[in-house]
């Protein structure tokens, strides 16, 4: 038969076909697009970064957050404030999933769904929005996105009721204290405090985060303010204190001394874990293709097993199928910490938050049904194949083929211009004005890099926030 | 022969394709009083619809004829700060035009500029000192002082699960009396909506 009649008699499937290669072609990593772009945000050329940035779909969340956090970094606050602002909205609608998108992904990509954002992206989205605001000088707005943070982690609290990782946020939780606190709301400040102290107890070893060393002093103050003292302060964490003591100590460092302002420094390092996409090869044997054809749930969740290697030995291959999975791949950040000078007072950072962590085991929490999925689209694209060629021929079964290998592409979707880790530092200082400065201080305890703040202003009960983000 | 997979297959990619080709922006225009919820957030309707109710329920009150039969004149208010206490991001701006409007609007009470208006009144007056005719130039030191503030803040409580949210405001205003500190007015209006997203779409 020759190759005009073949495609006269199959026209109909040509349409369908020509959307998978269309559906590949527009699959071009998101890293690769992004790496350009990282490179500039590693040399601290943020402006240039962000003009980088490609310009992309205003209804794409993935998107959207990265066009907000190059947008922040480059001080166009406002700006980025409106693209966070949507992907927010664009998120919450795609909880509603629709059939024909997961029908089409089951058959060809996950990356056919919308990107909604994991539950960490999602929540860093208003810590960023905090900042942005904080750098607006709009107070009252910076604690609506505490608010808002606070809500968002009552959500993934009860999505994720008896999952084992990020079931909530400590960082994400001591921020919100920080500005509740700030914004003269101790008793919500007092909550974030107390969730904060729990979950770093939960999970600080697991992501390898510490708390900052003025939570307790914090938990204690808010506390004194809200009308408890601090040794009835069973609620909370706090080991119970002698009545005497934990006066003196409210005395001596945890309360707010009369003159005294603060400076919080913010302090970003690295890149987060991104993903990457791994081929394996799954084989299926010739006495298998019956449990294939009925689609039997434990023969496809048994399939994911085979990734890992499996002996065929002995037995026929009918057909090895090929699939694609995401897999992580972290660079660790250059800088281990940071030495922040103000005037003549010294405070060294400590590593509040690990992005990296929290998205590599939010990943290896998935690949069980990342593999079942990605196993039994695969199979479903064999015998898909196969019927095609049975009933058209091989010319047509070939092409089903190829556009099936053509569309298998993992999803390695994730907000790339995220910091790998988050560290913070405080320091309570008499009201004035000093030289800030800081110093970065490498695995090797050499300095990688110096920041000069210049002339800050400390007022009197309220914070200076510093923010910096560094290799 | 079993033939749903390749069914599927093609009637999923057809309603993907059919998907990607119907977003269609449509603009059109509409009352300015038209009730229109989008996404569930406080809007210019709840704005209009709490100021006038609110204002309404302040003017109702004792206080006003108090004040008349004490000093035989209109009161004269100012609205001072409304705190958003709440977690969405609130046009407070907004919210204080359309109290100012209700109240003017009203005729009940006079109301005097706020004290970042004042200062652009007051360097224009400076301005005129300089720049202006005799006949045209406008006083200084004869502004009206207010009797009363307004002060207030907006609130939210919200309550989620999955695909369902209630979301319940509530606006405070206090109209304090300036000379005594008293409260002569404490009024609140609640609102509450329910929002819901479906699981499954088409």
């Amino acid at each position: 038969m020759r190759l005009c009649e073949v495609i006269g008699r199959h026209a109909t499937l040509l349409p369908c076909l020509a959307f998978l290669l269309l559906v590949t072609a527009s699959c071009a990593p998101h890293i690769a697009d992004m790496s350009l772009v990282r490179e500039e945000m590693a040399r601290g050329n943020y402006e240039c970064a962000h003009s980088l940035l490609k310009e992309g779909d205003e209804d794409d969340v993935l998107y959207l957050m990265e066009k907000g956090l190059l947008s922040h970094y480059a001080g166009l606050f406002s700006e980025s404030n409106e693209a966070f602002e949507r992907a927010e909205m664009l998120a919450d609608d795609l909880y509603t999933k629709s059939i024909s998108r997961e029908a089409a992904a089951l058959l060809t990509s996950d990356l056919v769904l919308d990107y909604p954002g994991s539950d960490m992206e999602r929540a860093m989205i208003h810590f960023y929005r905090a900042l942005n605001y904080i750098n607006l000088g709009m107070a009252e707005d910076a604690l609506v996105e505490s608010r808002k943070l606070s809500q968002r982690l009552v959500v993934v609290r009860e999505e994720r009721e008896g999952k084992r990782t990020y079931y909530d946020d400590p960082f994400l939780q001591y921020v919100s204290g920080l500005l509740y606190e700030w914004g003269g709301e101790p008793n919500d400040a007092l909550i974030s405090y107390r969730a904060a102290d729990r979950l770093y107890s939960e999970l600080g070893s697991e992501y390898g985060v510490v708390p900052p060393p003025t939570l307790k002093c914090d938990i204690e103050r808010t506390a004194k303010a809200v009308g408890i003292a601090p040794w009835e302060d069973e609620a909370s964490a706090v080991s119970p204190l002698p009545a005497e003591d934990a006066l003196k100590r409210l005395d001596k460092g945890c309360a707010r001394s009369e003159g005294y302002g603060e400076v919080v420094l913010i302090l970003e390092l690295g890149f987060v874990a991104h993903k990457e996409e791994l081929v394996l090869h799954i084989p299926i044997l010739e006495d298998e293709t019956s449990l294939a054809e009925s689609y039997d749930e434990d023969f496809y969740l048994g399939l994911a097993d085979r990734a890992y290697g499996y002996d065929v030995a002995g037995r026929e291959v009918a057909y090895v199928l090929s699939v694609a999975i995401p897999h992580h791949v972290h660079k660790k950040p250059l800088a281990r910490s940071g030495l922040l000078d103000v005037g003549e007072a010294r405070v060294e950072t400590v590593r509040t938050q690990d992005l990296s962590a929290v998205a590599g085991r939010n990943l290896n929490e998935r690949m069980p049904r990342i593999l079942a999925k990605t196993a039994a689209r695969a199979a479903v694209k064999y015998l898909a194949k196969e019927k095609a060629e049975d009933k058209w021929g091989g010319f047509v079964g070939a092409l089903f083929d190829i556009a099936g290998s053509a569309t298998e592409h993992a999803d390695t979707r994730s907000w790339l211009s995220l910091p790998s880790e988050i560290h913070l530092a405080r320091l309570p200082l008499p009201a004035g004005t000093y030289d800030a400065s800081l110093r970065l201080l490498g695995r090797d305890g050499d300095a990688v890099e110096t920041v000069d703040f210049g002339r800050i202003e400390v007022i009197e009960a309220d914070i200076t926030f510093l923010h910096h983000r560094g290799p | 022969m079993r033939k749903w997979y390749i069914s599927a297959f093609i009637f999923s990619l057809a309603l993907a394709l059919a998907a990607a080709g119907c977003s269609k922006k449509v603009v059109q225009r509409v009352e300015p009083d038209e009730v229109i919820d989008l996404s569930g957030k406080w809007n210019d309707t709840d704005s209009r619809l709490v100021s006038e109710e609110m204002i309404a329920d302040c003017l109702n009150h004792p206080w006003l004829t108090k004040h008349a039969t004490k000093y035989s004149k209109d009161p004269v208010v100012i609205v001072g700060a409304i705190r958003n206490k709440s977690s969405e991001h609130i046009a407070v701006g907004t919210f204080i035009s359309d109290i100012e409007r209700a109240l003017v609007n009203s005729g009940d009470v006079s109301v005097v500029a706020s004290s970042l208006e004042r200062q652009d009144l007051r360097e224009e007056k400076a301005d005129q000192a300089r720049f202006s005719t005799i006949e045209s130039l406008k006083k200084q030191g004869v502004e009206l002082g207010a009797d009363y503030m307004l002060t207030g803040q907006i609130n939210t409580i919200v309550d989620q699960e999955k695909g369902e949210k209630v979301v319940f405001y509530q606006t405070d205003l206090n109209l304090i009396d300036i000379e005594t500190n008293s409260k002569v007015w404490l009024g609140q209006k609640k609102i509450k909506k329910f929002i819901e997203r479906k699981r499954v779409s088409y």
